[in-house]
C-alpha cells in the first residue's frame, strides 16, 4: 500500500474534491490519463466519467454520511472506477491506513475492509447496518450488502476509524457510552 | 504511596530516638564519655538532624505541592502542619546542641524570634491528636534530648495510625471508618481502571501511577503520572469534585463527562471544579475519572488506542449516531 501512503501523506495540503481530482490523477496509476477525466461527487469523492451510477452514488452518500459526523478533514478521499469504489483514509498521527473497497455484482456490493489499525467485529458491522459481513483477517472484513445505503454506511463506519483524529473527543464518548 | 509516607515517618523517629540517646549517655552523670567524644557526638547528632530535617522537609514539601502525598495522605494540610512544628523544633533542638554539653536545658524562649519551645509541642500535641485521637507529648523538660523525644513520639503516633488504620483494597487504601458510598466508589473506580487498562486504553507509566485514599467521606486519588495529576471526591454535602490537571483539552473533557454525573462543573486552567452530590452519582463520577487517565494520550493519537475490538465496537456505535 506504498503509494496510498504517498498520496494520502499528500491528500493533508490537497482539500477537497477538486483537489483530489487533480491528486488522483497524478497518483494513482489507475486514474492517470488519458482515462476519462474525474468529477467531484460531494466533498470526498471523485468519479471517473465512465464509473456505474450505482457505484457513484454510494460514493456520494457515504461522502454525506461522513462530512456530517466529521466535517471536512483531509485524510480521507473515495474515488469510483468503471469497476469499483474505493475508499481511502490516512492517520497521520499514527500513520495508520483504512481502505473500503466496494465491487457490485448480480444486484449486489461487496464490501471488503482492511486496515493497518483494528477493525470493529464483523457483529457490530453488522447490527449498524443490517449488511452480512465476516472476518477474514485481523485487519480485514468482508461484507455483503444489498442495498446502495447499507453499502454506503460499511464504508462511513470503517472511514470514520480514520477519521477520528480530527474529532478525538469522539472516542472519548464512545469510550463513555460504550466500553 | 502510603507505605512510603509512614516508612519516612518511622525512619525519622528511629534516628531521632538514637540521637536523643546518644546525647543523653555523653551527658549522663555515669558517662565515662572524655570531651573529644562528648564534642564528636554533638557533631555526628547535629549532622544526623540535619538529614532528618531534610527528609521531612521533603515530605513537607511534596505534601504542599499536592504531589503524590497529598493523595496517600488524607487530612493533608494538618499533616503538613505536624511536620512544620517538627521541623521546627528539631531545628531548635539542633541549636541547642553544644559541642562541650550536647543536653544542657534550653532557655525559655530559643533564637531571635523568641520562640517558645512550649508553645511548638503543645501546638503539635493537639494536631496529632486531631488526627489520630491520642495524645503524643508527654516530657516537659527543655533538653533537646527531651525535645526530640517528644517529636519522635509524635512522629511515631502519626505513622502508627496511618499503618494501624488503613486496609487495601486493589488501589484504594481505606482508613477505618470511612463512609460506605466512598469505599463504594473507590472499588468501582478501581475496577474500572483494570477494565479499561486491560482495552489498551492508558499508558504504562499512568496505570502504574494510580492509586487512592479514603478518608471519612473524601476521597483522593492520583489519576495519572504527571506531577499534580490528582483528583478529590467529596461526599459531604453539598460535596464536589476538584480534578486537578493543566491540559485544557482534557479539561474540557472531563467537565463534561463529570457535567453528565448531574454536576455543576467549571473548566478550570488548572482542573476542573464541580459541585453537587456525588454519592447519588458515584458510579458515573467514578467513570468519567477512571477515563481521566491517560485522556491526554489518547486525544493525541486516537488510533493507537482503538486496538482493542471492544472499544473499535463503541467508537463504531458513536460514529454511527453521527452520521
Amino acid at each position: 500500500m506504498s503509494y496510498l501512503i504517498e498520496y494520502a501523506t499528500g491528500m493533508r495540503k490537497e482539500v477537497g474534491s477538486q483537489g483530489l481530482v487533480a491528486l488522483f490523477s497524478t497518483k494513482i496509476p489507475e486514474l492517470q490519463l488519458p482515462n476519462p477525466p474525474l468529477e467531484p461527487h460531494g466533498y470526498y469523492c471523485v468519479a471517473r466519467r465512465n464509473a456505474p451510477m450505482a457505484l457513484v452514488s454510494v460514493c456520494e452518500d457515504a461522502s454525506r454520511m461522513l462530512e456530517k459526523a466529521f466535517g471536512r478533514v483531509p485524510y480521507l478521499a473515495m474515488y469510483v472506477t468503471e469497476n469499483e469504489l474505493r475508499s481511502l483514509g490516512y492517520s497521520v498521527s499514527s500513520e495508520g491506513i483504512v481502505e473500503v473497497a466496494v465491487a457490485r455484482a448480480s444486484g449486489r456490493f461487496t464490501v471488503s475492509i482492511r486496515s493497518t489499525a483494528a477493525v470493529a467485529s464483523p457483529r457490530q458491522y453488522e447490527a449498524l447496518t443490517n449488511a452480512s459481513c465476516s472476518r477474514i483477517s485481523e485487519y480485514e472484513i468482508i461484507c455483503s450488502a444489498s442495498e446502495p445505503r447499507q453499502a454506503a454506511r460499511l464504508i462511513a463506519l470503517a472511514s470514520g476509524f480514520i477519521l477520528v483524529q480530527s474529532k478525538p473527543r469522539m472516542l472519548e464518548e464512545a469510550i463513555n457510552e460504550g466500553v | 504511596m502510603a507505605d512510603v509516607f509512614v516508612d519516612k515517618l518511622f525512619e525519622a523517629e528511629k534516628t531521632l530516638r538514637e540521637v536523643a540517646t546518644s546525647i543523653q549517655l555523653v551527658t549522663s552523670p555515669q558517662s565515662t564519655a572524655t570531651p573529644l567524644d562528648v564534642a564528636r557526638t554533638a557533631r555526628n547528632a547535629v549532622r544526623r538532624l540535619h538529614e532528618v530535617t531534610d527528609s521531612l522537609a521533603n515530605l513537607k514539601d511534596r505534601l504542599k505541592d499536592k504531589s503524590i502525598f497529598s493523595v496517600a495522605v488524607p487530612a493533608g494540610s494538618d499533616i503538613v502542619e505536624v511536620l512544620v512544628d517538627s521541623l521546627t523544633l528539631i531545628r531548635i533542638a539542633s541549636v541547642g546542641i553544644s559541642p562541650d554539653n550536647p543536653d544542657e536545658d534550653l532557655p525559655e524562649r530559643v533564637g531571635i524570634a523568641g520562640l517558645a519551645v512550649s508553645d511548638f509541642e503543645a501546638r503539635l500535641d493537639s494536631l496529632v491528636k486531631r488526627i489520630t485521637g491520642e495524645r503524643c507529648i508527654y516530657l516537659y523538660e527543655r533538653k533537646p534530648s527531651a525535645i526530640l523525644n517528644n517529636v519522635a513520639a509524635c512522629l511515631h503516633r502519626l505513622a502508627e495510625y496511618f499503618s494501624r488504620t488503613t486496609v487495601t483494597r486493589g488501589k484504594c487504601n481505606v482508613v477505618t471508618g470511612s463512609s460506605e458510598v466512598a469505599v463504594r466508589f473507590c472499588e468501582l473506580w478501581d475496577s474500572l481502571t483494570e477494565r479499561f487498562n486491560a482495552l489498551g486504553l492508558y499508558g504504562e507509566r499512568d496505570y502504574a501511577a494510580l492509586k487512592a485514599w479514603i478518608y471519612n467521606d473524601r476521597v483522593y486519588l492520583r489519576v495519572g503520572s504527571a506531577q499534580g495529576h490528582r483528583t478529590e471526591v467529596d461526599f459531604t454535602s453539598p460535596g464536589g469534585v476538584r480534578y486537578y490537571d493543566e491540559d485544557r483539552d482534557v479539561n474540557r473533557i472531563v467537565a463534561r463527562l463529570l457535567g453528565k454525573c448531574g454536576l455543576s462543573c467549571t473548566d478550570l486552567k488548572d482542573g476542573v471544579i464541580c459541585k453537587g452530590n456525588v454519592a447519588s452519582s458515584y458510579a458515573c463520577v467514578a467513570k468519567a475519572l477512571a477515563q481521566a487517565t491517560s485522556m491526554d494520550l489518547r486525544l493525541n493519537d486516537p488510533q493507537e488506542f482503538i486496538k482493542n475490538e471492544k472499544v473499535a465496537d463503541a467508537l463504531l456505535r458513536r460514529i454511527a449516531r453521527s452520521m
